[in-house]
């Protein structure tokens, strides 16, 4: 069975499925695969099935619940939900259930979406590879030996092994897109301000964005229009038209123009990723698509600026989780301070504490000048760059990442080694613009590659026509990993 | 900027961040800075006299809205999340008398 988010959607409108039996593949699939994936932190059966019930009987009696009416999704556990643990993965909150709703997850809840699942990610969305989580490490369905790329590995490790759910996840420096990479689907960090941020647990404020992971660029449109809009809730949220983003996405590409900054192919790309994403580029030209040149001299310094900057925000937004307010709190201390610098010790993992301190040297008096000051500057050259770039092209293609999924423990012993792996995705976040990745071939031991497309801020429906154009007319998105909840083998 | 990494300064920034760190800790963090520090360095080579820093993404600025009183979640729901409080209140060990003084 091959089933995508607008056949569930579909069957649901037309009466032929019931939003309870659309639950109930839904948990049935998650049941099925997170034994050997790990991937959903908490399967929310209850729940689910009694929202269901309660769509059903609103469409019985012939009310409209919404477009999405009784489409499953799932949730990533930095994404505040009124049901179910939003954990960020981390022992600090590990059993906080939020007292509000984030406007993403409501909007499409209003929408009629039923949550069936929360997923893993690396603790607060801090890593590349979910091996940072507090609860337990993702697998890669492709590959279970392998990582699913991070920090949103929950979510694409279950999207890439089941069909017909939405997925949300967050992104900083490539959290959405580099997972995608990992696990063969579509990913979509939107603009900066196209979706609200009110109820994502804060990592990077000046960074990160709420997006989908699904099977294909249109599903990542629907999902897209059904989230995106101004929110009064979080002021950096942008008051721009929401398009109808299947609709202009579902165009063609011909005439259009895209660009190749030699700098997003840096070395240290691997072979097979340049080979495969070359060969994608070639497709597109097939489609249409005029290739330019384009230079992005500065894009070198992206992910250097990144680690300060988002260090920095971190050690700030951080700063709430003190024993008090929220969560775990040592169990002795005999004042206040102790009890924060305890509390905090015992709640957070490694990675968390090592960006803390960074974030909290940068910003200290002595080296905030030399660092945090400087990187903001960086970032401003950076962003000017992109400008330039795409004044002169619509979109800009490369790699997500520089290389494949990587073996579980690989890069465990050096942060370093994990950080390098975000060279080609954080200079859009720094940058404030829309990139997808997308699954463009498999490596010779059978792994997905990701190819990626950064646009013009605000264009996003820009990079979601350019992949669904590559998608109507390739199959790489079709492909089945080793695990998966339909049975399917080679194309599903 | 040449930078010791030394356990001072690793000790005050864990005072700074409110995080009580073991031996091993520091001595791993020390080996981490020494490395991002390296990592970093090459921002130096360029030149930013001059360029405004990019602090803000978002095009919007000064976004305000009327100043009217607005629900919000109810008391006894904000302090749910809470590992200890009796509503109204957040609790705390004792604050005045006894508390570290002036430490940062």
């Amino acid at each position: 069975m091959t089933k995508s988010v607008f056949d569930t959607r579909d069957s649901i409108r037309a009466g032929e499925l019931t939003a309870t039996a659309a639950a109930e593949d839904a948990l049935r699939q998650v049941e099925q695969v997170n034994p050997q994936l790990d991937a959903a932190t908490e399967i929310l059966r209850e729940e689910a099935l009694e929202q269901a019930a309660e769509l059903d009987r609103r469409l019985e009696s012939g009310e409209d619940p919404g477009p999405l009416a009784g489409v499953p999704f799932t949730v990533k556990s930095n994404i505040c939900t009124l049901y179910g643990r939003t954990s960020a993965a981390s022992r600090i909150i590990e059993n906080h259930v939020s007292p509000y709703e984030a406007t993403a997850v409501r909007r499409l809840r209003e929408a009629g979406a039923v949550c069936v699942a929360k997923t893993n990610l690396d603790e607060f969305g801090m890593g590349s590879s979910t091996e940072n989580s507090s609860i337990k490490i993702t697998k890669n369905p492709w590959q279970t030996n392998h990582v699913p790329g991070g920090s949103s590995g929950g979510a694409a490790a279950l999207c890439s092994a089941t069909r017909g759910m939405l997925h949300l996840g967050s992104d900083t420096g490539g959290s959405i897109r580099q997972p995608a990479a990992y696990c063969g689907v579509t990913g979509l960090k939107p603009t900066y301000g196209r979706v609200s941020r009110y109820g994502l647990l804060a990592f990077a404020s000046s960074l990160d964005q709420i997006g989908p992971l699904q099977h294909s660029a249109l599903e990542c449109a629907l999902v897209l229009e059904a989230m995106a809009g101004v929110d009064e809730m979080d002021c950096t949220s942008r008051n721009v038209e929401v398009k109808d983003y299947v609709e202009s996405a579902s165009r063609d590409i011909s005439g259009m123009r895209l660009g190749i900054a030699p700098e997003l192919f840096p070395e240290g790309v691997d072979s097979e990723v340049r080979e495969r994403v070359e060969q994608a580029i070639e497709v597109l030209r097939g489609l249409g698509a005029e290739v330019k040149e384009v230079s992005l001299p500065n894009a070198r310094y992206a992910n250097p600026a990144y680690v300060l900057v988002s260090a920095a925000e971190a050690s700030s937004n951080l700063a709430r989780y003190d024993g008090v307010h929220f969560g775990h709190r040592t169990k002795e201390a005999e004042d206040l301070i102790a009890l924060y610098k305890s509390s905090r010790a015992e709640g957070f993992g490694p990675e968390v504490k090592r960006r803390i301190m960074i974030g909290a040297f940068v910003l200290s008096s002595g080296y905030y000048d030399a660092f945090y000051l400087k990187a903001l500057k960086v970032r401003k050259l950076i962003r000017q760059d992109f400008e330039t770039a795409l004044g002169e092209v619509d979109a800009i293609v490369c790699p997500t990442s520089p290389i494949t999924a990587f073996p579980i423990g690989e890069r465990m012993d050096d942060p370093m080694k994990l950080y390098a792996v975000d060279v080609l995705t954080v200079p859009a976040n720094l940058a404030a613009l829309p990139a997808l990745s997308l699954p463009c071939g498999l490596s010779g031991d059978g792994l997905p590659v990701g190819m990626q497309l950064y646009g013009r801020a605000m264009e996003d429906d820009v990079v979601l026509r350019i992949a669904n154009a590559f998608q109507s007319e390739t199959e790489h998105h079709l492909q089945a990993p080793a695990v998966n909840a339909w049975g399917g083998g080679g194309e599903g | 900027m040449s930078i010791q990494v030394t356990d001072e300064l690793v000790e005050k920034i864990a005072v700074l961040s409110r995080l009580d760190l073991t031996r091993e800790e520091i001595d791993g963090l020390k080996e981490h800075f020494e490395k991002v520090l390296e990592y970093v360095g090459e921002l130096q080579e360029l030149e930013t006299d001059g360029v405004d820093p990019s602090l803000f993404t978002s095009e919007a600025s000064n976004i305000l809205r009327p100043d009217e009183g607005m629900p919000s979640l109810p008391n006894e729901v904000a302090l749910r999340p809470s590992p200890d409080s009796e509503p109204p209140y957040f609790l705390v060990p004792r604050i005045i008398g006894d508390a570290e003084s002036s430490e940062d």
